[in-house]
Formats: C-alpha cells, sequence, structure tokens
C-alpha cells in the first residue's frame, strides 16, 4: 500500500533561513530604492516633460491648422477673390443675370438669381486664353461649373471656353443635344476666351457640354463633377 | 518582552519597515517551504518558491489583513507563486541569482541522502496526488498536509469553505477508488487533521 503521508522536508538549516532571510531584506531594500529614486527621478522630469508634451500637442494642432486653412485657401476657394476690374454683365434674362471680372485666380463667373441666391466661381483655365485660370490647373478647351438654384428651381451651367470654339453642345441625359449661348467675354475681363451660358431643368441637367469648331468638329469635352464643390453660393 | 505578534508586524511591514518583514519571514519561512516542497518534490526549488513567495508578499503588503490570517495569506500567495512557478521565478530571476553560494556543510553525504530520499519519497506521492484536480491538490496540501483549517484553507485559496469540504471529500473519494482502498485505509492521509480541520470549520 502507498503511504501518501508526505515526508518531512529537508531541514532548512539556521544558516541557510538566515542567507534566506537577509537575501530577502536586501532585495526589498534594493527594490524600494530603485522605486524611490525612479519616482524621484520622475518628479524632477514629470513638470518639464508635460509642457514638453503639451508643448509638442499645441505646435501639432497649429501646424494643423496652417495647413487645413491653407488647403482651403488652395481648394476651397472660400471667398471671391480681389476683382481686378469692373464686375460686367455678360448675358441677362428676367430673373438672373451671368457676369464676369478679373481676379488674381483668373477669370470669374457669377450667376445671380436677384433677391435670391448667387453663384461665383473663379479660374477657368482654358487653352490659349491667359489669366483665364489659376497656372496650377491644367488648361483645357472647355471649363465650367454647374449651379443649381434651390428657390425656382432652375440650373445653369456656364464656363469659358477657347477663342477657336464656335459653339457648345449639352447634352441632358437623353443624349440629344442642346446649343448653348457663347458670349465673347468682356473687354474689361480681358481674355480671349468665349464664355458659354446654359439654362436647363434642374430635373434633367447635362451630362457633358461639348465644345465645337466651326465645322462642327468636338475640340473638347467637359463633364460636371457630380459634387460642385468649387461652387461659392451667395446668400443677399 | 512580550512578542510581537504577526499581525503587528504585518502592520509594521505594511508601513515599509522591512525589518518586521523580516521577522515574519524568520516565524514563516519553514511552513511554507515545506508546503512548497510537498507540491513540487524538489527542496532546491522549493527554497527558490519561498523566498519568491515572500518577495510577491512584500508587493501585496497593502492588504488588510484580520490578526490570524497572516499565515493563510502567505499560503494563498505560496499558492499562486506555485501555480505559476516558472513565471513567478522568471519574475525574480535576477533577485534569485543574487543569492549568496551555499556554504560548504558538515556531514554533506548525510544530507544528500537524506534530501534524496525525501524527495524520492515525496515524488511518488505526487505522481498519484497528481493526478486529482488542482483545487482539489491545493486543498489536500493545505488542508491535511499542511494542517491549515478549512477556514484557512478556503482564505487562502479564496474560496468558500464549503468548497474546500467538497473537495476534500472528492479528492479523498478519488484517492481511494485510485488506490483500491477501503474507506478506513485511508488513514495515511492525515485523517486526524481532516477531523481536526472539520471540527475548526464554520458551521
Amino acid at each position: 500500500m502507498l503511504n501518501l503521508e508526505p515526508p518531512d522536508p529537508p531541514a532548512l538549516s539556521n544558516r541557510r533561513l538566515c542567507a534566506r532571510r537577509d537575501h530577502l531584506v536586501h532585495e526589498i531594500r534594493r527594490l524600494e530604492q530603485r522605486r524611490s529614486s525612479s519616482w524621484r527621478e520622475s518628479a524632477i522630469w514629470a513638470r518639464p516633460r508635460t509642457l514638453a508634451i503639451l508643448g509638442m500637442v499645441f505646435l501639432a494642432i497649429g501646424a494643423g491648422t496652417v495647413l487645413a486653412v491653407a488647403q482651403f485657401n488652395v481648394f476651397g476657394e472660400p471667398a471671391t477673390p480681389t476683382a481686378r476690374g469692373p464686375r460686367v454683365t455678360v448675358a441677362s434674362g428676367r430673373d438672373w443675370s451671368v457676369s464676369s471680372w478679373r481676379s488674381p485666380r483668373g477669370v470669374c463667373l457669377s450667376i445671380e438669381i436677384p433677391n435670391s441666391e448667387a453663384a461665383i466661381r473663379c479660374g477657368f483655365p482654358v487653352v490659349g486664353a491667359t489669366n483665364s485660370g489659376s497656372a496650377r490647373e491644367r488648361p483645357r478647351t472647355i471649363a465650367g461649373m454647374i449651379f443649381l438654384h434651390r428657390g425656382p428651381r432652375i440650373g445653369f451651367a456656364v464656363g469659358l471656353v477657347s477663342a477657336d470654339v464656335a459653339r457648345v453642345e449639352a447634352t441632358p441625359r437623353d443624349s440629344t443635344t442642346r446649343a448653348t449661348d457663347t458670349y465673347r467675354a468682356p473687354a474689361e475681363v480681358r481674355t480671349s476666351a468665349r464664355i458659354f451660358v446654359a439654362r436647363f431643368d434642374p430635373a434633367s441637367p447635362p451630362v457633358a457640354f461639348r465644345a465645337l469648331d466651326q465645322d462642327g468638329r468636338v475640340l473638347g469635352e467637359w463633364r460636371p463633377p457630380a459634387r460642385r464643390k468649387s461652387v461659392v453660393r451667395v446668400h443677399p | 518582552m512580550a512578542e510581537i505578534n504577526d499581525h503587528a508586524l504585518s502592520q509594521y511591514a505594511r508601513g515599509g519597515d522591512v525589518e518586521a518583514f523580516g521577522s515574519l519571514f524568520e516565524r514563516h519561512a519553514r511552513r511554507i517551504y515545506a508546503y512548497c516542497f510537498r507540491r513540487t518534490g524538489d527542496w532546491m526549488l522549493a527554497e527558490d518558491l519561498t523566498s519568491v513567495t515572500f518577495l510577491e508578499a512584500w508587493r501585496r503588503r497593502d492588504v488588510d489583513l484580520q490578526p490570524d490570517k497572516v499565515e493563510p495569506w502567505l499560503f494563498g500567495i505560496a499558492t499562486n507563486v506555485l501555480r505559476t512557478q516558472w513565471r513567478s521565478r522568471r519574475r525574480y530571476a535576477a533577485a534569485l541569482k543574487r543569492l549568496p553560494p551555499s556554504e560548504p556543510q558538515h556531514d554533506f553525504a548525510d544530507d544528500a541522502i537524506e534530501r534524496a530520499d525525501a524527495e524520492r519519497r515525496m515524488r511518488e506521492i505526487l505522481d498519484v496526488v497528481g493526478e486529482l484536480p488542482r483545487g482539489e491538490q491545493e486543498v489536500l496540501a493545505l488542508a491535511l498536509w499542511e494542517g491549515l483549517s478549512q477556514t484557512d484553507t478556503a482564505f487562502a485559496l479564496g474560496i468558500p469553505a464549503v468548497t474546500v469540504r467538497t473537495r476534500l471529500f472528492r479528492a479523498r473519494a478519488r484517492l481511494r477508488e485510485r488506490l483500491g482502498l477501503a474507506d478506513n485505509e485511508l488513514a495515511a492521509v492525515r485523517t486526524e487533521n481532516l477531523e481536526r480541520t472539520s471540527a475548526h470549520a464554520e458551521p
């Protein structure tokens, strides 16, 4: 029969016990000393470290804000740039008008619904027309903007085309084509580009605008973006 | 001069008195060492685990103990150290390396024989007991081998006293079945301890 009575452990002599005790006390003192010195270190460095971290955080926030503002200025076109010259009406109807003027960002166009709202955009870089848009953007044959009015439910597309464009056709969703009006830019705007204006039903906005020459050849096409992010709405 | 009791020493230790904690070690180290030896069957490992137990106890000294619970508390820490002995030893490996080398002893051969014999016997027992679930091994070792009351065993293991009773009952049943013994033949597992601890148990 197996005896499950456990044996007494090998004796732990007084000498070994004392050695273990001394070792324990020594280790605890060492531990406490290290802990208190690390606490002192942290207390000494806590304030400068905190200040440094806070400084870095504020710096990061500042840099982020500057970058964001810069981004906004570059891409957001937050406000109408300073006009360089008079604002001239290009075309108008009973309840709308399109005007144009020069600015540091190139040609500005605005569509205004009197006593309602207006849309403004500056910079329509077109081929062969100096000062029509920003030098950073690639010039095209046709560049424009879309404006859907919230009130009387009318829509407009306006923009610039290069001087060799004879006419601009709008293509609604039903694939038909509709001619738009093109105008010589006012002399005050000082650009060789022509201005096109198209009015449409907001229920079926054009999906493309094609620029054609005298012989009906397509020189370029502009597809309005789904989001009209660079149009600034101005409420009276 | 009246001897300072465990509770007072633990309170001093709680306040950061290392010498008071050293005194606690002197009082309880042999009991913890015996427990560690009976759980491992290795006296050198048991010595190291005893040191680790007290280092760990220092780390956890902020607990507010009842006056008679210092020793069960130490047994509880030792049990945790045994459960995670490899991790615990790794944690305190640097401290254990700083132990001074053992001094040469007289009658070395006799000591070695005694130690080897104790280890062999203990390992034979552990081969059998080791087949029990861990919770039952712990209850058996604390309540029967170390003679803790069921209440203190429950405190050490952080379990209800009724669970201690249940585990003891199951451990004994399993051992009887494993060894093919009759009810009255398991006297070797210190049944006198069992009777004593049952008497100490809370109603």
